[in-house]
C-alpha cells in the first residue's frame, strides 16, 4: 500500500496508457498494435487498408481522447466541488450542474438554434446552462456544504428535477429523430465524435486544468471553511468564483459532447482520496486527473465490448457502478457520523 | 505588536452588538477578553482580526488601519484560532499543520522556528500528525489547532525576522478538560513572553482568567466595563456589576471567585417560571 501511495500517478499513468492502447485496438473491428502503428506513422502499408486506417485515425483515435479528457475533466470537476463545498458527496451529477447542461443541449437540439458552428453552439449552450444550476445551487446552498450537507443535496434534487422537467417538455415537443438524439444524449455516449470535437474538448479541458492547477494550493485552505482562509489571506470570494466557473465549463463542454456520463466526478475523487489518504486537495489533482481518465477510458471500451456490434451507452455503464458506489459512501458516511 | 480600536460601533440589523468600544492591546503578557454570553467578544476579537469591515470606528496594527491593509498583509501581521473549527474529516493533522502554518512542519523545523520554544512539544501534540483530524477527539484537534496556530506565528517572524505579531484566540480553552487547560494557558503564558506577540485571548472561565492572564478587558451588552490589569479588572464588585450577578470569594482570604447560584438573573427567570 505504500508503495502504491508513493508512486501512484505513476502507476495510474501506466494503466492509462494500457487503456489507450486497448481503446485504439478493440471496437467492431480488432487491430494488432502493428497495425496501429502502421495506420498512425506509415503513408502507404500492405497490413491496414485505407478504410481501416481511417477507423483508426478517424473513429478511434479522436475517440480514445474524448473519454479521456471527459473522464479526467469531471474527475476534476467533483474534486474541486467537493473541496468547495466541504462536502464528500458534490459531484457534478448529483448538483444538478451536468443536468443543467444536458437540458440546455436538448433545447438547441430541439429549437435548431445556431451561433456559429453547430460545436459551438452546443458549447455555449451547454455551459450556459451549466452556469444556471450552479448559481442556481449557490443560492440555495451557499457554499457551506458542510455545516449543511442536507440542504446542499435537497439542493440538488429540485435543481435535477427542475433540469429533468425542462428536458421533458422538450422532449415532448421533440420530433422523432430529436427525440433520439436527445435520449441517446441522456445516456451518455464517446462514439460519433471527430476530431473537431475532439480538439475543441482538448483546448477547454487543459485551460481549465491549468487555471484550476493554479489556485489549488489556495483551495487546499479554502476546504477548511471560508473564515479560515480569510485569515489565511485567501481571497475567498474570487478563488471560489474562478474554480467553480472552470469546474462549471469543463462539466459544461463535456456534456456538450457526450451527454450525461454520472458519477465519475464522485468515483475517481474518492478513489484518489482511498490511495493518499490525509492529503491536501493539492496532491489529488493529478491523480485524479489521471484515475478519471482510466475510468471513461476502460469503461467507455468496455461499452464497445459487451454486446458487440452494438454499444452499451457508457453513462448507462458508469451509473451501473456509481450507483452502488454512493450507495456504499452514504452507508459508511453512516458509520462515521457522530 | 501595539493594537488599538477606536471607537467601534457595530450592529446587524437593528440589534446592536457592540457601541463606543476603545481599547487597547500590547505585546505585555497575555490579554484576555470576558464577558456575559452575547456581550460581544467573539465579535470584537473577529473584527480586530479583519474578518469583519462592517463596523464604524477603526482599528490600527500600530498604527496602520487595518481597513487599507491586503488580506495578504493582514495575513503576515496577525494568526487567529476560530472557536468551533470544524475538524476536517480526512485530513491528516500533518496536512492540517501545513494548512495553518502555511508550511510543513519539517520546513518550519529547517528555518529553526523551534529554536526558543517548540509548541508541539508544549501542547503534547506530536504523536497527532499521522492522526486523521476527522477521528480525533474536540480536546486533541483543539490543542493541535493552537499548537499549529503557534508554529505560524513562529514561522512567520522567522521568515520575516520581525518580532511584531498579533495572535488571537476565540475560546482555546473550551473543548478541553481541567488539566489541559491549565496546561494550554500555561504554554500560552510562556510562548507570548518567548514570542515577544500581543496575545488576546477570549475565556469564560473567571478563575483561570485570574490566574493565566495580564491584562483583562470586561465587556458587557457591547461596550467595555473594564480594561486594565487583571487582578483590578477581575474584582467581586465590578464583575457583579458586568454580569448581573453576585461574585464573592469561595472562602475567606480565598483567591478562587465563585457566582452565587441565586444571582439577580437567575431569580427573575425563577420568578417568570412561577408566574
Amino acid at each position: 500500500m505504500q508503495i502504491l501511495r508513493s508512486h501512484f500517478s505513476i502507476a495510474l499513468l501506466l494503466v492509462l496508457i494500457l487503456g489507450v492502447t486497448l481503446s485504439i485496438q478493440f471496437g467492431v473491428q480488432h487491430f494488432s498494435p502493428n497495425e496501429i502503428w502502421d495506420a498512425l506513422l506509415k503513408d502507404t502499408s500492405v497490413s491496414v487498408s485505407e478504410s481501416e486506417r481511417y477507423v483508426i485515425t478517424h473513429l478511434r483515435l479522436p475517440r480514445t481522447v474524448i473519454s479521456l479528457l471527459s473522464g479526467a475533466g469531471l474527475a476534476l470537476s467533483g474534486l474541486i466541488m467537493q473541496a468547495v463545498f466541504r462536502n464528500s458527496l458534490a459531484d457534478p451529477g448529483i448538483t444538478g450542474i451536468s443536468a443543467g447542461a444536458m437540458a440546455a443541449v436538448s433545447f438547441v437540439v430541439v429549437s435548431g438554434l445556431s451561433i456559429g458552428t453547430y460545436v459551438a453552439t452546443l458549447q455555449i449552450a451547454a455551459f450556459a446552462g451549466a452556469s444556471a444550476s450552479l448559481l442556481l445551487l449557490l443560492f440555495l446552498a451557499g457554499t457551506r456544504g458542510s455545516t449543511d450537507s442536507s440542504r446542499f443535496i435537497l439542493a440538488g434534487i429540485a435543481i435535477n428535477a427542475a433540469a429533468a422537467a425542462v428536458t421533458g417538455i422538450l422532449i415532448f415537443s421533440s420530433e422523432d429523430v430529436q427525440l433520439r438524439s436527445i435520449i441517446f444524449w441522456s445516456m451518455g455516449s464517446c462514439a460519433g465524435l471527430g476530431w473537431n470535437e475532439a480538439l475543441t474538448l482538448s483546448g477547454t479541458v487543459l485551460a481549465c486544468t491549468a487555471a484550476l492547477w493554479m489556485r489549488i494550493k489556495e483551495v487546499d485552505v479554502l476546504q477548511l471553511g471560508n473564515q479560515f482562509a480569510e485569515l489565511r489571506g485567501v481571497p475567498v470570494k474570487s478563488l471560489t468564483w474562478v474554480v467553480l466557473t472552470a469546474s462549471t465549463l469543463l462539466v459544461g463542454s463535456i456534456v456538450a459532447f457526450t451527454g450525461l456520463i454520472g458519477f465519475i466526478g464522485l468515483v475517481a475523487p474518492h478513489i484518489v482520496g482511498g490511495v493518499l489518504t490525509g492529503s491536501p486537495t493539492s496532491k489529488k489533482l493529478v491523480p485524479t486527473f489521471l484515475c478519471g481518465g482510466v475510468l471513461l477510458v476502460y469503461a467507455d471500451l468496455l461499452s464497445r465490448l459487451i454486446a458487440p456490434p452494438s454499444e452499451v451507452p457508457v453513462g448507462t455503464l458508469t451509473a451501473c457502478i456509481g450507483g452502488p458506489f454512493f450507495l456504499y459512501l452514504l452507508y459508511r458516511g453512516k458509520q462515521y457520523a457522530r | 505588536m501595539h493594537v488599538r480600536c477606536n471607537s467601534i460601533e457595530y450592529a446587524i440589523g437593528s440589534s446592536t452588538i457592540l457601541t463606543g468600544v476603545s481599547a487597547e492591546f500590547s505585546n505585555s503578557g497575555v490579554h484576555m477578553l470576558l464577558g456575559p454570553n452575547g456581550s460581544g467578544k467573539s465579535t470584537l476579537l473577529g473584527i480586530i482580526a479583519g474578518l469583519n469591515s462592517d463596523y464604524s470606528g477603526n482599528v490600527k496594527y500600530s498604527q496602520m488601519d487595518i481597513r487599507s491593509m491586503s488580506a495578504q498583509k493582514t495575513a503576515l501581521h496577525r494568526t487567529m484560532c476560530l472557536q468551533n473549527l470544524a475538524a476536517p474529516k480526512g485530513v491528516s493533522g500533518e496536512t492540517f499543520f501545513h494548512l495553518v502554518v502555511g508550511a510543513t512542519l519539517s520546513q518550519v523545523q529547517e528555518q529553526r522556528a523551534f529554536e526558543l520554544f517548540d509548541p508541539m512539544t508544549a501542547l503534547a501534540v506530536d504523536g497527532l500528525l499521522k492522526k486523521d483530524c476527522g477521528i480525533m477527539s474536540g480536546g486533541e484537534f483543539q490543542r493541535l489547532y493552537v499548537a499549529a496556530a503557534m508554529s505560524r506565528v513562529l514561522w512567520l517572524q522567522s521568515m520575516t525576522a520581525r518580532s511584531e505579531h498579533l495572535f488571537l484566540l476565540d475560546e482555546p480553552i473550551s473543548n478541553l478538560d481541567p488539566p489541559h487547560q491549565v496546561r494550554l494557558l500555561h504554554v500560552l503564558k510562556q510562548f507570548t513572553r518567548i514570542a515577544k506577540c500581543t496575545t488576546i485571548a477570549v475565556v469564560h472561565d473567571i478563575n483561570l482568567a485570574l490566574k493565566w492572564s495580564d491584562k483583562t478587558t470586561l465587556l458587557s451588552k457591547g461596550s467595555i466595563v473594564s480594561a486594565g490589569n487583571t487582578g483590578e479588572v477581575l474584582s467581586p464588585e465590578i464583575l457583579s456589576r458586568a454580569f448581573g450577578a453576585t461574585f464573592k470569594p469561595a472562602a475567606k482570604d480565598s483567591a478562587y471567585l465563585e457566582c452565587d447560584p441565586l444571582c439577580e438573573l437567575l431569580n427573575m427567570s425563577l420568578q417568570s417560571i412561577e408566574v
